[in-house]
């Protein structure tokens, strides 16, 4: 478990796994083979009103992924649980905003051997997740891979979630 | 649409009220069930029983909400059960550690035991 959390001098948005994430998301139209390992098999983005009654969407985005990837029932539920969880960093933080005007902006990218989920939305400086706190510690033993990273005046909450066996579809 | 619902009853002998709660206690439902619970806790009966059986998501929010009605019930002397057979909700229980303070149940019947 990793908890990255950085300050706002940097410039432009990257996930934990920036370089990574930005090269997924911005694809050549010919990777090459060293490029094509870092590319994403599907992606899925969801943004949700910053709303805790909007969760479910995100939690139902990550059961129907869960299915479609051929996960077992076990990680689809501790899936479905972690991006509850994630979202709940926001949302149930005292310092961050009230209202549905911002969104939870969730993103799905499923690799070969893993999924990686982040969920980002602005926050105020200085804003940081409650590491100490029951949602932090129950995330970090529901993924394999557990970041936070403030940049740009957006906080990024970055899941990693390891299959077990190569998926074969 | 409501994704969570209570429901009150008492037991057969009348000493124990039964919640029964369905769904998903989750962010957008703990904060509304806290009064209702902590009414009933704060009420005279002898036992509590949280009956968890239709219960199919919980996650971190919520199961703050039980800690906290474990921690009202034992500083008013209600006994406070817990019936929790679904998967989803047992992981949070065991991811959490929560066993050390609520008194689970696999079945209501047990718990009414």
């Amino acid at each position: 478990m990793r908890d990255e959390t950085t300050g706002d001098e940097d410039a432009g948005f990257a996930g934990s796994d920036g370089p990574r994430a930005a090269g997924a998301a911005q694809a050549p139209e010919k990777p090459d083979q060293d490029d094509a390992a870092l590319l994403p098999e599907s992606e899925v983005f969801i943004e949700i009103p910053a709303d805790r009654l909007f969760v479910v969407l995100a939690r139902s985005a990550a059961v129907h992924l869960g299915a479609v990837l051929h996960l077992g029932i076990t990680d689809v539920t501790d899936l479905r649980l972690a991006v509850d969880e994630a979202c709940a960093l926001f949302l149930l933080h005292p310092a961050f905003p009230d209202g549905g005007a911002i969104g939870l902006a969730c993103r799905f990218a499923a690799y070969r051997d893993e999924l990686r989920v982040t969920v980002r939305a602005p926050v105020p400086p200085g804003f940081a997740p409650d590491t100490d706190g029951i949602g932090w510690i129950m995330l970090g033993a529901l993924v394999d891979g557990l970041a936070w990273e403030r940049q740009d005046g957006f906080g990024t909450v970055t899941l990693t979630k390891r299959f077990e066996r190569p998926r074969t579809s | 649409m409501e994704r969570f619902n209570v429901t009150t009853t008492l037991s057969a002998d009348r000493h124990t009220a039964v919640l029964a709660i369905a769904g998903d206690l989750d962010l957008g439902a703990s904060e509304r069930f806290w009064p209702r619970l902590e009414r009933l806790l704060a009420g005279s009966s002898e036992a509590v029983v949280l009956d968890a059986t239709s219960l199919e998501f919980l996650d971190s929010s919520g199961l703050r909400v039980l800690l906290r009605a474990a921690r009202l019930a034992e500083g008013v002397g209600t006994a406070l059960r817990l019936v929790a057979p679904h998967p989803a909700v047992r992981r949070v229980l065991d991811l959490a550690g929560a066993g050390r303070c609520l008194d689970v149940r696999p079945s209501l019947d047990e718990a009414l035991a």
